[in-house]
């Protein structure tokens, strides 16, 4: 069932209820503005992962919820926000009624050790339609009863593992869990990340890490033709597993969705910053520029690099 | 144009979802698992005269291994050995086989009137990656000598 359909620039989006979006258009595409944002609603989180990073936490702010709806304001209903859940910001459902009242679909991570303390409350959000996506930063069994208490509610939830710190191992486990919940097991796979703590943690546990990142670079492979298993990648993922080799050209132009900031960008709502993604440096004040012309700007410069 | 993101919302709270796709994607190569300590070993394999095909990467890596073998030809072994390393990860390739000595438990060939059909496979690393790991690239094992043969 389609969910949602707009049209940005000269390319016309489908969003259906299983998350598939369909991109159509002619010559290069020239988008107006971003289909997804990354946005960050707080930088308070106790999960003191030593491979976080965002460098969150327990003291870390909030975000002005009203001052991101007002930066979000120019966007049509269809356009996806990511944002990660964390302890959890007081201002949360007031914030995703709004989301939803705009026709804007509200997608959340949060990591598995989280879930039994808000269970409650995210169970409230996709009862109630205010989330669509759920991601879970999963790093052990230990939450699995958690996990299907959740599963068994939606069918889009994804787990998101990182190269080098999960193993292959987790993804027979997860996919054993859907299995028997018989849903599809939707994986992300993140790239290590080496910056904040994942730099000192990389430092520290290098051989243990390039060894794990090699299995996942010679095997995960294998595991694409799992009858009811999904893979995504985010961009870091593609470059460290050189995943591009995998594909035929026709298929790496159809399932290929582009780089950082081509169709996407970051809100740091913390902050109150633009940046092509959270592992930016370069970033720009709100005060500077309104969310359509930083994307205008980002999205062009990204074209100009695929052009040369 | 048509870009497809399969089966999932975008959940990443960092980065994007760039590439999505579901058992059913069409388009995606196969790999050859190497094995614990990153070594692939090809031993070959007899292709004679059965009618047989083949769309796996291993056997089909196994059959260029045993052509360049049967010519003798150490510019192609390094060809092959290249793109499967590069197309798999593999830190070494390694031939375990031998086309002279009959008792050995790799003994391997391609039927003489075959020998050199790679030549087409190995034009260029983009040909002979796609040979071997394109399930849609097939390997056939025939003859001549059938009742049934046609060359039509």
């Amino acid at each position: 069932m389609i969910l949602a359909q707009y049209i940005n620039g000269n390319t016309k989006v489908t969003i259906h209820d299983d998350g598939t979006k369909v991109r159509e258009y002619e010559g290069i595409p020239k988008p107006i503005h971003p289909e997804s944002c990354d946005v960050k609603i707080s930088n308070r989180c106790d999960g003191k992962c030593h491979f976080c990073s965002e460098m969150s936490n327990p003291q870390g702010k909030h975000a002005d919820l009203n001052k991101l709806l007002e930066v979000l304001d120019p966007l049509p209903a269809g356009v996806e926000l990511a944002f990660g859940f964390n302890t959890g910001h007081p201002d949360l459902i007031t914030f995703l009624q709004s989301v939803k009242q705009k026709g804007w679909i509200a997608n959340t991570t949060i990591n598995e050790r989280h879930i039994h303390n808000n269970i409650e409350l995210i169970q409230f959000l996709i009862k109630n339609d205010l989330v669509k996506g759920i991601g879970i930063s999963y790093s052990s069994n230990d939450y699995i009863s958690e996990i299907k208490s959740l599963s068994s509610m939606t069918n889009n939830i994804v787990f998101h593992l990182i190269m080098g710190i999960n193993t292959l191992q987790d993804i027979d486990c997860l996919y054993e869990v859907c299995q028997d919940q018989g849903k599809d097991c939707k994986i992300l796979v993140l790239g290590y990340k080496n910056y904040g703590n994942g730099s000192n943690y990389l430092l520290e546990h290098k051989e243990e890490i390039e060894n794990n990142k090699y299995l996942w670079y010679t095997r995960l492979v294998s595991l694409f033709s799992l009858i009811g298993m999904t893979f995504s990648f985010d961009n870091l993922a593609i470059d460290q597993l050189n995943l591009k080799r995998y594909f035929t050209n026709k298929a790496w132009d159809k399932f290929y969705m582009g780089g950082d900031g081509k169709w996407t960008c970051y809100i740091d709502a913390v902050k109150q910053e633009f940046a092509v993604s959270s592992t930016s440096t370069n970033r720009v004040s709100f005060n500077n520029v309104d969310l359509l012309s930083y994307f205008g700007n980002i999205s062009e410069i990204s074209t100009n690099k695929i052009a040369k | 144009m048509i870009n497809i993101r399969s089966k999932v919302f975008e959940t990443n709270s960092s980065s994007t979802h760039s590439i999505s796709i579901s058992s059913v994607s069409d388009g995606i190569l196969d790999t050859i698992l190497p094995n614990s300590k990153g070594v692939i070993i090809l031993t070959g394999g007899q292709f004679g005269w059965e009618v047989e095909e083949y769309n796996d990467a291993l056997t089909k890596a196994n059959y260029c291994a045993v052509d360049c073998c049967e010519q003798s030809n150490d510019e192609l072994k390094l060809f092959l050995i290249e793109v499967i390393k590069e197309h798999t990860g593999a830190k070494e390739v390694i031939f375990n086989m031998s086309n002279s000595n009959f008792e050995d438990d790799n003994f391997s060939y391609i039927d003489h009137q075959s020998v050199g059909t790679t030549k087409y496979a190995f034009e260029n690393k983009e040909t002979l990656k796609q040979f071997i790991f394109n399930r849609n690239s097939w390997l056939y094992t025939d003859n001549d000598n059938r009742d049934d043969y046609s060359e039509e």
